[in-house]
């Protein structure tokens, strides 16, 4: 049977692996190459890992550090912040990723979407999408970019559907709303991208315990990021698959 | 062995993990001195039979293989071991009696993510292959095409998955020539696991 995915993800900033909340007020959590390797031998189905400033700071992914991560990890891989181009993408998937995310370049360069599906199959394109609750928006979401610091004069949910076609193999969808609060994910949100989008779903953005995601799992995502739920000690990840498995979400049990 | 379009960082990685010291080949007459080969694949089944074919590496996977020595073909890599593949009509090596077809299932395609193997009793190599391994152990999928569990196939069919309604062979072995239809390198300790057991195998 095929399995939901739990994907630790390991913000970056300045080499050292951080975590905000709303986006914001971060703490310095250290070196991201044994962390990764910590948590896809406990069982992670797959590593996100984003540099949180590269795309404020107009730089490059750091394939060196991909690499010391790539090392010690032997499930998937994803990559995300600051790919601006072909070159940066294929850099990253050199590098030992399977797959790189594309955020904030989206809107301004779909293109780029299907420059690097048709390359490296569309598996390899995440579209990621940071997205907060806006009255104004047609949908009830606009779209930000930047690490969720620049609203966009672009709808969420529209652009969603317009990215779509441009190859796109899967979405990550980050609420700015519940970032942190650890309060359950926007599943709003989710059910609303999922009547838009048949390609998986990973949802981000305010586990705070393993009902959340059961809940998430039950209303379409296909995997659940999960970022303070793992670093602040809420639960291991053995532990939350367990009871995931218990509560009878299809998960990966074996190591 | 790399042809150019392979995920070799990944299977090299592996390897490292597991101690081995591997050498890349990428030319046929390399291969002649190698014992175990592990032939990783990704991409199109067509381009990967191209690739073979403009270097020769074609023959000499199959010279390799009609030696008796060991050869493990992952992803497309176990793809294009088969008859033929219906991606850009692809005639492929012809070493093991299947053929790859497009998934029709309702479920998106690539098929994507982790799923179970289920092994195979009458296939000799199981215990071989899956010593030490849980009965059904879940592993790592990227692909859109698949060979569906025909006889032939059966008769080499070493492990099956079910994605949707379709029922494939995401794995396969005839004596020393095996197949993983997923990415071993990329599947956890199940995954290491899996290539230590056809190093150790022969």
């Amino acid at each position: 049977m095929h399995k939901k995915r739990i994907i630790p993800c390991l913000d970056i900033r300045d080499g050292k692996v951080t975590k905000g909340i709303e986006f914001k007020n971060n703490v310095d959590l250290g070196d991201p190459a044994p962390l990764a390797a910590r948590y896809a031998a406990e069982g992670a189905d797959e590593i996100v890992v984003y540099d949180i400033t590269a795309s404020v700071e107009k730089r490059p992914p750091d394939a060196a550090a991909i690499e010391r991560i790539a090392q010690g990890v032997f499930v998937p891989i994803t990559i995300g912040g600051g790919i601006t181009s072909f070159a940066d993408a294929a850099q990253c998937i050199h590098s030992g990723a399977e797959k790189v995310s594309l955020n904030s370049i989206a809107p301004r360069k779909p293109e780029l979407l299907t420059e690097i599906s048709r390359h490296f199959g569309v598996q390899a394109v995440v579209l990621s999408v940071d997205v907060a609750r806006d009255a104004s928006a047609p949908s009830g979401y606009r779209l930000f970019t930047h690490g969720g610091r620049v609203a966009t004069e672009l709808d969420a949910l529209e652009w969603i559907a317009r990215a779509l076609p441009y190859g796109v193999g899967e979405i990550c969808i980050n609420s700015i709303d519940e970032d942190g609060k650890r309060q359950g994910y926007d599943l709003k949100l989710l059910a609303a991208v999922r009547s838009i989008a048949r390609v998986p779903l990973i949802i981000s953005g305010g586990a705070g315990s393993v009902d959340h995601m059961v809940e998430a799992f039950r209303a379409g995502a296909d995997g659940a990021l999960t970022a303070s739920i793992v670093h602040l000690g809420v639960g291991s990840l053995p532990e939350i698959k367990r009871i995931l498995h218990e509560k009878g979400v299809a998960v990966r049990t074996s190591l | 062995m790399d042809y150019g379009a392979g995920n070799l960082g990944s299977v090299l990685r592996a390897l490292s993990a597991l101690g081995v010291v591997a050498d890349v080949v990428r030319e046929p007459g390399a291969m002649a001195h190698c014992g175990h080969v592990i032939f990783p694949g990704v991409g199109a089944a067509g381009q990967a039979m191209r690739s073979l074919r403009d270097s020769g590496l074609d023959e000499a996977l199959i010279a390799h293989a009609r030696a008796g020595k060991p050869l493990l073909g992952i992803c497309v890599g176990m793809q294009v071991l088969g008859l033929h593949s219906s991606e850009d009509d692809t005639p492929c090596l012809g070493l093991l009696p299947y053929r790859l077809e497009r998934f029709e299932v309702d479920e998106p395609v690539p098929h994507m993510g982790w799923n179970s193997l289920v092994p195979n009793e009458a296939n000799s190599a199981r215990d071989a292959c899956f010593s030490g391994l849980d009965e059904q152990p879940d592993v790592y999928f990227v692909h859109s095409y698949q060979a569906p569990i025909d006889p032939g196939c059966e008769s080499v069919l070493l492990a099956s998955t079910t994605y949707g309604q379709a029922r494939f062979a995401s794995a396969v072995a005839r004596e020393n020539v095996w197949g993983m239809q997923f990415h071993v390198e990329k599947s956890g300790r199940t995954g290491l696991s899996l290539i230590r057991n056809f190093l150790v195998a022969f």
